[in-house]
């Protein structure tokens, strides 16, 4: 061998280090295999079984105790008992018939195979003939030969045949035998079904239960290396072909890993466990097979967003909820934030932001109330004037018409306005542009007080003229008062203007117009009473509609409204025109495309006046004014901010977290969120002591974007909205179906939002925001009585709109709505006129009928006569229901009081639809919960002879057949002519005698 | 702590970096006599013992404990790509250290008369692969195999964000092998540093058996035999290669800004961009003249400068400075390894009158894309 001195190194040391390093090597190669066996998840999915097992024994301890106390299951038990005894008494004669099958199969089998070789010889014999035939052989001799053979298989066939035969006999003996056991024990087993299920189950999942080879393949199956081939431990997905993933240029199916930790997500029965084995919450929507968003189609990410490819907690991306859940995460899993993907999960408080992808044309989107109210706030602070969001296109703008605000106000309200709309209104939707954390200090303030004189400035120079009558108004400022209350200005404005806590959708509806507080300091009476005498006169795009208020009503609240008087805001000062400094605001404009030659020749040849007006304009392009209101001269200008038609799909790095990218987590809608809260942050850097220092900026650099004062709630809200805004392709398959009628129906849901038509109506059991308001007023004029009774305050508020699309005609709803007349003699709330388009009421029409499932535009036209059977029957019958008492006949008043009235019966024929009437008639309270309508009398209990000779052959003649008296009602309202507008006999009547409420208790409960 | 940290991050801003480190460089590892003179009487032999490892690891490895302590080093240092970084600067150390200390000692050891550590009696100049060479190595192979495994155990591969060609990472990164050349493309075009400066570097490589043809030191480590070799190798290697990648790797953010290793990578950091070029220096700020339109013209000042480093320089150096190479290589080698070590030094020679004068390029003819 080698001689020692040739070795550089000594073997036997480096055969240690071999021996030593292969160890080590050895040993880790093991804890790769070991890293690589323990994921994550499994032990959730371990966790999880013993749950469940413990789940299945509960459920089967139930089970069992159902069976021992279900009597039908003893009785067929003791049945199966007797059954089986008696077939135990017979169990010789039953092996013997056993037996002598057995013997008699060996005999089938042999005669079988005799049979089919025979057959075949035969079949082969069959192709030499046809061979011999061809010219090949012997005809004859094959002919022979394949008869012969015939012949023999038939014998053969015959021999099996018979054996067979015997076999079933015997084998229908056995049957005949075993038949009162089987048929018990079938019905055991039907009674006896979900335990059986449940054993199963607990068969499939509970070694205990297992037996001992399923016990040893339980344990093997789950082996590493082995685990191949059928783990019971294994990652669970659900492949979604057509919703994807955007990995930019390239869309990859969604695949959802979430359930593979979430094992009981949804299986029914975990509501109780911890996470991650919680059943969903809500079953019946999601996840669960038959809901409408079922788990295997639509996936989990689809809504809630994060990695669902991922199988461990943190490339997941969840996203806690709250900072004292993140803090527990981070103890129990090491969590932080995973930047590389962009859509981390929801947490709980956006999560409705998913339903806005595929549900974005409904409003409100139903059972996602705070999309519902992001969206309402988005639409009443008119965040699309100044971002483009195509879901909003075209929709009027959020602000005032300002091109006739010389007549309206003055310019001293106005600046004090613009500096600070809350302090003049708390609650306004006009955001603030000044005072706020980027220009509040004392330079910035002395600025902006210059632009704010410019921008007034230049409203007043554009402002057109407006008519206002010389003449003083005359009238009562407390009947002012009550009509206001009554008429129902407060379905869309507030007498008071505060900030709610806790906004809805249903508050926002109170605030579709300005709060009505502290008018006298804004403007005049003369105006108010221009304003509401004819809104589209001074602002054509108004929502504002028509009240049709005579000119005394006019008069009486314009002077109410112009009594409030905002005191403090009156003696409020705001600074004079500084011509220094708005001499650096001209500067800073002309020097944006002038020499600074050129700019001191041209700011020296501008008269103070000139300054201002050139300020005002270019500030007014400069702050985006014009997103919301109309202003001379931007009629055509471009909304100033970002488009937010995708900004949820934005990336983040996007969106400029300037200098708080320690402060605010780098989230997408942490951003928006503090975006909204102060819209001017990102122009600050953070000091340690808590206080922010400005950012060196120009003034005309500086973040323009306007406060709008919102409470975390709606900044929620909003954050909610947008984070809905993404630019994920939905497959046609997986979106609502965009037929004739959802279309329809979103058209019509818009349309009622946007005009709010739902302020003052109930539909579906939501809007009537007007409602609390009537009870004021009922307060008032009829005491407690009256305004404590909800019925009550429902009779004197505007009607519910469900079942309209039956329940009216087009074409009078088109009428009605064109030009609405009095329907319900009782009521001083006003339907006012809108100025609607035909397309419009088209689209209303469309939207009820398709809603109640309405198809057809066209009926034949009901008809009846008055000397019909049916009519003269009906006119019996509502005498006896007496609906005269409420109900005006014509010119015929009700005989009760006011206060009980119901809609001219004459109006029925044109209005209604005679199906509708029907089923009102029946049941009243079906279709209107709460209403004051009585089902009428109907004498089908009365025996015929008694009813012929009361009430006449014409009643008899239907007798007892109600649908046929309610039809026979229904013809007499079609036959009934006589005068159809009753206002002024309701006016006349209310002067007199007023309403006739009567503040006793007991009274009230008679009507 | 604050005062350290921005006491760290305005130090390592290139310029000092830079300068600390090339100044004290050839102090360190002493070219000729003269600095080896001051390499000893300013102690720094002592470098190379066991003790000064020790200080110096330690030293090392506290800086990065604390630094840990700050977010912003954190994010940069714990990212699994930049991890190698990390163990890069301890590993060449090491080897840098080793190397120096058994090179010392062997020169001790000759200046006493003995033989070098790495002679054998009886002569020996040969050793057998298997079943030294092969059994070394296949042990390295299994114990590198298994360290590698518990790397990719402990520190899983990163996974990031979809790739997409519409957002390129900011800073958008080579492997850290390049980083040295990427940093290179800050001074200079792409096709010099790109494409001229790497062929170089493997054809430099390739010639240095063929221009150095000293046999001591052969064998054995040894640094009196061959100071300038060792040093001009050293600065190339340490410099201009693995500090450009530490460089690159630690300290080069967004928008490829520099930034300290405890400063956050703010994307919106400014730099004022006021390079000019030499022809705008000598007609816009000497002559006071606009520039002439003829590229030729314009651009002769930049020519005459190379022409001097690249044509005059290297005869008057022959005569001078490297008059011993001159003799000991003659005129063809001497011009082989005097072109390369200029173009060697130009790098530095062009970070400081970047630095310095804001010299954006010497000869700028972006017509023809030529800039150097």
């Amino acid at each position: 061998m080698h001689q020692s001195q040739e070795r550089h190194y000594n073997i036997l040391k480096l055969n240690k280090w071999f021996a030593i390093s292969s160890v080590i090597f050895t040993f880790i190669w093991l804890i790769a295999f070991a890293d690589d066996f323990n994921r994550q998840w499994k032990p959730y999915q371990k966790t999880f079984r013993s749950i469940e097992i413990e789940q299945i024994r509960k459920d089967l301890d139930a089970a069992d105790k159902n069976l021992t106390a279900s009597e039908e299951f003893s009785l067929m038990s003791d049945k199966l008992e007797d059954a089986e005894e008696a077939l135990a008494a017979n169990k010789d004669k039953l092996i013997a018939i056993q037996e002598g099958i057995d013997t008699l199969d060996a005999e089938r089998y042999r005669r079988n195979q005799i049979y089919q070789f025979s057959k075949a010889l035969y079949d082969a014999q069959k192709y030499t003939v046809d061979q011999a035939v061809a010219g090949h052989g012997d005809e004859d001799a094959a002919k022979a030969e394949m008869n012969r053979l015939k012949k023999e298989t038939q014998g053969f066939k015959l021999d099996l045949e018979a054996v067979e035969s015997i076999i079933e006999q015997e084998e229908d003996a056995i049957k005949e035998m075993r038949s009162a056991v089987n048929s018990a024990t079938d019905e055991v087993g039907k009674i006896r079904r979900d335990k059986d299920l449940l054993e199963r189950r607990l068969k499939k999942t509970d070694p205990e239960a297992m037996s001992f080879a399923n016990k040893i393949a339980n344990i093997v199956r789950d082996l590493p290396v082995l685990d191949f081939i059928d783990p019971y431990y294994e990652v669970k997905q659900v492949v979604v072909k057509d919703l994807t993933d955007d990995l930019i240029y390239l869309n990859v199916p969604k695949v959802d890993r979430c359930m593979t930790c979430h094992v009981g997500i949804d299986k029914p029965g975990f509501e109780d466990a911890p996470q991650p084995y919680t059943t969903h919450p809500d079953l019946e929507k999601y996840v669960a097979p038959n809901s409408p968003h079922p788990m295997n189609k639509y996936g989990c990410t689809t809504c809630h967003m994060g990695r669902g490819r991922g199988t461990e907690f943190f490339s997941t991306v969840h996203y806690p909820d709250s900072e004292e859940q993140k803090e527990e995460w981070e103890d129990k899993y090491h969590w932080h934030k995973l930047h590389h993907w962009d859509q981390p999960m929801l947490p709980m408080k956006y999560i409705e932001a998913g339903c806005l992808k595929c549900h974005s044309g409904n409003m409100p989107v139903k059972g996602a109330d705070k999309l519902s109210l992001g969206m309402a706030i988005v639409e009443r602070g008119g965040c699309f004037g100044c971002h483009q969001m195509d879901r909003w296109e075209g929709k009027t703008e959020a602000g005032p018409d300002l091109t006739k605000i010389a007549s309206k106000t003055t310019k001293d309200w106005v600046t004090k306005w613009i500096n600070s709309p809350r302090s003049f209104r708390e609650a306004t939707w006009m955001p603030h542009f000044f005072g706020n954390t980027n220009n509040s200090d004392e330079a910035s303030v002395r600025r902006t007080n210059q632009e704010i004189h410019a921008i007034t400035a230049y409203l007043f120079d554009k402002s057109e003229d407006f008519h206002l009558s010389k003449k003083t108004i005359k009238g009562d400022p407390e009947n002012g008062r009550l009509l206001v209350q009554s008429l129902g200005c407060l379905g869309c404005h507030k007498l008071e203007s505060e900030q709610l806590e806790e906004p809805t959708v249903t508050s926002i509806m109170l605030e579709q117009g300005p709060a009505l507080t502290g008018l006298g300091s804004k403007t005049t009476a003369s105006w108010i009473y221009e304003w509401i005498r004819d809104p589209v006169k001074y602002h054509p795009d108004t929502k504002m509609p028509n009240l049709r208020l005579t000119k005394q009503e006019a008069s009486d609240i314009a002077l109410y409204l112009a009594q409030d008087m905002h005191k403090e805001f009156d003696t409020e000062t705001f600074p004079e025109v500084d011509e220094n400094e708005l001499d650096g605001i001209v500067i800073d404009f002309l020097g944006q495309n002038r020499r600074k030659s050129q700019v001191d020749a041209k700011l020296a040849s501008m008269t103070l006046n000139e300054k201002l007006h050139f300020t005002g304009e270019k500030l007014i392009s400069q702050y985006g004014c014009y997103g919301c209101h109309d202003i001379g001269g931007f009629e055509k200008a471009k909304p100033i901010g970002t488009s937010l038609n995708t900004e949820a799909s934005k990336l983040i790095t996007k969106l400029d977290f300037g200098y708080f990218h320690d402060d605010i987590p780098h989230t997408k809608f942490d951003w928006f969120y503090n975006k909204i809260n102060d819209p001017r942050l990102f122009d600050m850097i953070p000091q340690k002591d808590g206080s922010m220092n400005l950012r060196v900026k120009k003034p005309l650099d500086k973040l323009r974007m306007p406060h709008f004062g919102l409470n975390n709630e709606e900044i929620e809200a909003v954050v909610t909205v947008i984070m809905g805004l993404v630019k994920d392709e939905i497959a046609e398959s997986k979106r609502p179906d965009m037929d004739e009628r959802q279309m329809a129906l979103e058209a019509g849901e818009q349309l009622l939002h946007s005009n709010n038509c739902l302020g003052c109506h109930s539909l579906d059991g939501r809007g009537g925001a007007v409602q609390p308001e009537i009870g004021n007023w009922l307060d008032e004029i009829a005491g407690s009585s009256a305004s404590g009774d909800a019925s009550v305050v429902q009779n004197f508020s505007p009607p519910m709109l469900d079942t309209e699309g039956q329940k009216v005609q087009p074409e009078w709803l088109l009428k009605f709505l064109k030009d609405p007349t009095m329907i319900r003699p009782q009521l001083q709330v006003r339907m006012p006129t809108f100025n609607f388009t035909d397309e419009e009421i088209n689209t209303l029409i469309r939207y009820f009928q398709l809603k109640d499932e309405q198809t057809l535009v066209y009926e034949d036209p009901h008809s009846a006569s008055k000397s019909s059977s049916s009519a003269k029957a009906g006119d019996v019958i509502q005498d006896l229901g007496a609906c005269n008492n409420c109900h005006f006949y014509g010119s015929t008043k009700p005989k009760q009081a006011a206060q009980t009235w119901a809609p001219n019966l004459t109006l029925t024929k044109e209005r209604l639809r005679p199906d509708w009437v029907v089923d009102w008639l029946r049941d009243p309270q079906a279709i209107m919960p709460g209403t004051k309508m009585p089902a009428p009398y109907l004498p089908i209990d009365e025996p015929i002879e008694d009813v012929r000779t009361t009430w006449g052959k014409d009643v008899a003649k239907i007798h007892p057949d109600s649908e046929a008296m309610l039809m026979a009602l229904t013809d007499y309202l079609w036959s009934l002519d006589g005068r159809k507008d009753v206002s002024s006999i309701v006016k006349k009547h209310l002067e007199q005698e007023g309403y006739g409420f009567i503040e006793e208790d007991e009274e009230d409960e008679d009507w | 702590m604050e005062a350290f940290k921005d006491l760290v991050n305005t130090v390592s801003s290139p310029t000092i970096l830079f300068t600390a480190t090339v100044a004290s460089f050839f102090f360190i590892f002493p070219p000729t006599d003269w600095f080896d003179k001051w390499h000893r009487r300013l102690r720094l032999h002592y470098l190379w013992t066991k003790k000064a490892f020790i200080i110096t690891t330690v030293t090392m490895i506290g800086f990065f404990i604390i630094g840990l302590g700050d977010p912003d080093f954190r994010s940069i240092v714990l990212k699994p790509d930049n991890v190698p970084i990390s163990g890069l600067i301890f590993l060449v150390y090491f080897f840098t250290w080793l190397a120096m200390r058994q090179a010392y000692k062997n020169d001790e050891r000759m200046e006493a008369g003995e033989k070098p550590d790495e002679y054998y009696e009886p002569p020996n100049d040969k050793a057998l692969v298997w079943p030294d060479l092969v059994y070394v190595e296949f042990i390295s192979l299994i114990l590198f195999s298994a360290f590698l495994m518990v790397w990719s155990i402990g520190l899983p591969a990163p996974i990031e964000e979809p790739a997409n060609p519409t957002e390129s990472p900011n800073p958008a990164k080579a492997p850290w092998y390049f980083l040295g050349l990427q940093e290179l493309l800050v001074y200079f075009d792409p096709w010099l540093a790109g494409v001229v400066f790497p062929s170089l570097i493997i054809v430099g490589l390739m010639a240095i058996p063929y221009l150095d043809r000293n046999p001591e030191g052969s064998g054995y480590y040894s640094y009196k035999n061959r100071k300038f070799s060792i040093a001009l190798f050293m600065f190339g290697w340490l410099i201009l290669w693995n500090m450009l990648i530490i460089v690159g790797t630690f300290l080069r953010g967004p928008n490829w800004n520099f930034f300290g290793p405890f400063e956050y990578w703010d994307i919106h950091k400014l730099e004022p961009l006021t390079n000019i070029n030499l022809s705008e220096f000598v007609y816009v700020k000497w002559l006071n003249v606009g520039l002439p339109d003829n590229i030729l013209l314009r651009e002769i000042w930049g020519f005459a400068v190379m022409g001097i480093y690249f044509v005059i320089l290297p005869p008057l150096l022959a005569r001078t400075l490297l008059k011993r190479f001159y003799n000991d290589l003659g005129s063809f080698r001497y011009s082989i390894f005097v072109v390369l070590l200029l173009t060697t030094l130009l790098l530095p020679i062009k970070m400081y009158l970047r630095w310095i004068f804001n010299l954006k390029y010497i000869i700028a003819i972006p017509e023809y894309f030529f800039n150097i």
